[in-house]
């Protein structure tokens, strides 16, 4: 990993178009900007991270297991 | 055409009906294209995102506005430019289910939502920022049955409108 040291104010680019700016530090918080073009998405990791577990974990599910989800919901139909 | 499908063996499809991820789903990049089918049972209010290139990948998808009726995903412009929107309000917008193993817990995923424009027949996953919205949000618990609390009269109603 590239380690560069930056202070408030200053920049990093990311190849052509991508630049990241510190903004503030407040304590153990850093709030940074991101400048990069519309097609570039840009995510908190750990929220990335989140979704790619769940999808990764739907991936697996089972006609089986959905029919047994969908005699919960006949019961919860019918009271 | 026919295509392949390891929980539901051969499936006569719709060509017309395919959906294309250009940037496929979260983990699973390298497939585009997907169909949507019927759970078994029609009544039911999931259905399947199945790969057409890949037999083995499937989704449970549901109308999250089922079970979250006032469920608003904030997708910004750019995050689906290529899905082509011209008309944001025709979007269709699905949520992918998790069940645990155990069957104890039905969770649907309220921040990574899968927005359709059924125009283009184009679909993007998108990751909803700032949102309170939870990535495991319990639909049912066998704990807590009432946790399932969608009529089935407000499910059929939904579907139509969304032509799901």
């Amino acid at each position: 990993m590239l380690v560069l040291t930056r202070k408030l104010g200053e920049s990093i680019t990311i190849g052509d178009d991508v630049k990241v700016t510190i903004i503030e530090i407040k304590g153990k918080q850093v709030k940074v900007g991101i400048e990069a073009p519309q097609q570039t998405t840009v995510h908190r990791e750990e929220i990335y991270q989140r979704i790619l577990e769940e999808n990764r974990m739907a991936a697996l599910i089972s006609p089986v297991h959905l029919k047994k989800v969908g005699d919960f919901w006949k019961r919860t139909k019918k009271p | 055409m026919e295509i392949k499908t390891t929980r539901f063996g051969d499936v006569e499809i719709d060509e017309n009906l395919i959906i294309t991820l250009p940037e496929g789903i979260l983990g699973f990049e390298d497939f585009k294209r997907y169909i949507i089918l019927d759970h078994f049972d029609k009544e039911s209010p999931f259905k399947w995102l199945q790969s057409v290139e890949d037999p083995s990948l499937a989704f449970v998808i549901t109308d999250p506005l089922i079970f979250v009726p006032d469920y608003k995903a904030r997708v910004p412009k750019e995050e689906v430019k290529s899905i082509e929107p011209s008309d944001a309000s025709k979007a269709i917008i699905v949520v992918i289910v998790n069940i645990k193993r155990d069957h104890s817990e039905i969770t649907i995923n309220l921040q990574g939502p899968i927005v359709i424009n059924p125009d283009k027949k184009l679909a993007k996953q998108v990751v909803i920022k700032e949102s309170d919205y939870s990535v495991r949000h319990i639909i049912f618990s066998r704990n807590q049955k009432e946790t399932l609390t969608a009529e089935p009269s407000k499910y059929k109603k939904v579907a139509k409108s969304h032509s799901l």
